[in-house]
């Protein structure tokens, strides 16, 4: 079909975004904000209806290759952004959102992917849905934080540290961690069903662990002791720099050549 | 702990570091295999020890100290530790055969098996046993109560999964069709007997549809993306350049007899699929094939430059039928194994691992597991997914 032909889907989807995201920024006019956020929402749409095309055109989940999550990233950013500006009137998040779901949009448009319906069996599974839209989601909150670390950092540098920010971080956090969590769970509970074994140390389980893990000390840095800005922050940004390794890295690091999790080729 | 402000932090590293250190020193006078926790039931006794000295441990030490381990300084050092370890997990290749010998004598090609990670966990066990206890009065408020399952749940995870991991038993049994078996190698060492025997009364792979490719013949350049707009499926027609093609007829397991193919039900056979091809001048109904293992796969030249065939197709599923007598004579007869639907019984767990070909006679290969610990786990993986949702709704606490 003429309408998911990814060389006219993804132009249109940008345009929407920057034509939104330029009225949203420029208008004052609180109504005319809206007509911004509107347009960026069909973007959304665009994408989602996308998604829905190839689940029902390939005849199973679009979710096994990294090109497949990438759309499902730009589709949930935006709508985490959404979410986040309405929660705490974050003004700067739909810039943010927008702009990130875009620069995988542009991925998708300049390496485009073959798509076929072969489902390995070990990813016929009922977890294998929930499993990666979790992960998404919990990815798609937690890029948030990644610019909240970064602005901190600045800030600190220029002496003029704003107590607010850590406040909405530890709250992106504390959602963006629990998703983290189902995702792991999610994740044992299904390899017990196709392996044998709910653990094996492979490098996506490992590298899975040490995300969590360092979001983990972020949240027992920040509890009850205001004082830990500064590391709290770094360890924000490093956590999620590792992150990014388990969900692209791990295919390119050398311990990672026996992994049973990598499924594009 | 007003004086011990300053040094809260440091010390929290200073001492999860001396014993990383300690562990290191261990390690490096050790076997450099790494250490394989006692059976049933000693480590059982020991996971008692260890909860009974927590318990007591937090119950007669009282002291500004005792406070400080229970308190979240301690608790950053640890985690730190902790992670950085698994962190160096996630660089380094486990279990290479081969790893230099620096890298095996530090314990590194098996850092869960190594006595830093053991003494770094049992330490970070200790502090959150201490956690639990002190926050254990008020469970029952609602924030309490989602501490608690966090807590004591990934508590109850590290605990029985590191000690319960000596009863694990993963056994691969490769199996022929109608072939019985009832041993079978743990680690290609031990041999080992089950209390059932296993029948294979049949084993079949089904494939996705191949995708058909049109390649230049000089070159072997492929010209069309191979895609799902590009499937074998009957009736699908799709073009490439001024060429279309028209599945008319396919035969997942074909064998060729005389340049034609036929259904077999042998094991060596291919994907085949009876094709019109046409252009503008002329039309022709023609045979391609994937080929497989033993013979090319079939193409179709249709003109000076272009020729189409088919990619080889991938599994979709491989299922074992199989029939269980356990030793007490009762039977289950043709139960169906297939991955990510393995079958219980008498707490063994029958997964379909994969498959092989041994001269053309297909083999299955089958794992059975044992796990005794796994209710245990899992009581501490549902915890933790239960805490984790209490927390997605609480939020933090202002
Ligand atoms: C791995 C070992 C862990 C240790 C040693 C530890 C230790 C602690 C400590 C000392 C506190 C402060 C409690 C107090 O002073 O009353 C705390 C709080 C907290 N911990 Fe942990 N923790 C661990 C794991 C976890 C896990 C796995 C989670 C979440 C899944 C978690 C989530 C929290 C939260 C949310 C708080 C804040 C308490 C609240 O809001 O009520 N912790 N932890």
């Amino acid at each position: 079909m003429m309408l998911f032909d990814f060389k006219i889907l993804f132009p249109a989807v940008l345009l929407l975004w920057i034509i939104g995201a330029l009225i949203f920024y420029i208008f004052k006019n609180k109504k005319i904000k809206n007509i911004g956020l509107v347009i960026i929402s069909a973007g959304i749409l665009y994408i989602f209806s996308l998604i829905v095309y190839m689940w029902v055109n390939l005849e199973r989940p679009p979710l096994r290759t990294l090109g497949e999550t990438r759309l499902w990233y730009a589709l949930l950013v935006p709508i985490v952004g959404m979410v986040l500006y309405f929660r705490w009137k974050m003004k700067w998040i739909i810039s943010y959102s927008v702009f990130l779901a875009s620069v995988f949009v542009l991925i998708s448009y300049s390496s485009p992917e073959n798509f076929d319906k072969a489902l390995m069996p070990a990813l016929q599974s009922i977890w294998f849905v929930p499993h990666v839209i979790v992960y998404m989601f919990a990815y798609s909150i937690l890029s948030v934080t990644m610019l909240i670390a970064l602005k901190g950092l600045l800030m600190l540098a220029k002496n003029k540290f704003d107590e607010n920010l850590m406040i909405t971080a530890d709250n992106i956090v504390y959602v963006g961690f629990a998703f983290l969590t189902f995702g792991l769970l999610f994740g044992a509970f299904w390899a017990k069903e196709a392996w044998g074994h709910y653990w094996t140390w492979d490098p996506k389980e490992t590298w899975a662990f040490i995300t969590w893990l360092f979001y983990l000390i972020y949240i027992h840095l920040r509890y009850n002791h205001k004082e830990n800005v500064k590391p709290a922050l770094w360890v924000l940004a490093l956590a999620f720099i590792f992150l990014l390794v388990c969900w692209f890295g791990v295919n390119y690091l050398p311990s990672t050549q026996t992994s049973v999790h990598t499924y594009s080729s | 702990m007003k004086t011990n402000r300053k040094i809260g932090y440091p010390l929290s590293f200073v001492i999860a570091l001396a014993l990383f250190l300690v562990g290191l020193l261990i390690e490096l006078f050790s076997s450099h295999k790494g250490i394989y926790l006692p059976k049933w039931p000693i480590n059982i006794i020991i996971l008692v020890v260890f909860i009974v000295y927590i318990i007591a441990l937090n119950h007669f030490w009282n002291s500004d100290l005792k406070k400080w381990f229970s308190s979240i300084k301690s608790t950053v050092g640890a985690i730190t530790i902790y992670s950085v370890l698994v962190l160096v997990m996630g660089f380094i290749t486990q279990n290479d055969e081969n790893a230099s010998n620096l890298v095996r004598n530090l314990g590194l090609a098996h850092i869960n098996r190594s006595w830093y990670f053991l003494l770094i966990s049992a330490y970070l066990l200790i502090i959150l046993g201490f956690v639990i206890l002190k926050r254990i009065k008020n469970i029952f408020k609602f924030r309490n109560f989602a501490f608690f399952l966090n807590h004591f749940g990934i508590w109850l995870v590290i605990a029985t999964a590191s000690v319960g991991s000596a009863d694990l038993q993963r056994i691969t049994l490769p199996i022929f069709e109608s072939q019985t078996s009832k041993f079978a190698y743990e680690n290609d060492s031990t041999l080992i007997e089950l209390p059932f025997s296993i029948q294979l009364n049949d084993f079949y792979i089904n494939n996705f549809n191949p995708n058909v490719i049109f390649f230049n013949h000089h070159s072997r350049e492929i010209l069309n993306e191979p895609s799902v707009n590009y499937s074998a499926d009957s009736a699908n027609s799709f073009s490439y350049e001024n060429w279309n093609v028209e599945i008319l007829k396919i035969i997942p397991d074909a064998v060729m007899i005389d340049n034609e193919f036929f259904k077999s039900d042998t094991s060596i056979t291919q994907f085949a699929a009876f094709v019109k091809v046409s252009n503008n001048n002329q039309s022709n109904n023609v045979w391609i094939s994937s080929g497989n293992y033993s013979a090319p796969s079939t193409v179709a030249v249709l003109d000076d430059n272009i020729a189409i065939s088919l990619s080889l197709p991938q599994e979709k599923e491989y299922t074992s039928i199989i029939t269980i007598t356990n030793d007490d004579g009762t039977k289950i007869e043709n139960l169906t194994v297939q991955v990510n639907n393995p079958y219980k019984n008498l707490g063994y767990d029958i997964y379909q691992q994969g498959f092989d070909n041994i001269n053309g006679q297909e083999i299955s290969i089958l794992e059975i597991v044992k796990d005794p610990w796994l209710p245990v786990v899992y009581v501490g993986l549902i915890m933790l997914t239960i805490g984790s949702l209490m927390l997605f709704w609480l939020g933090k606490k202002r």
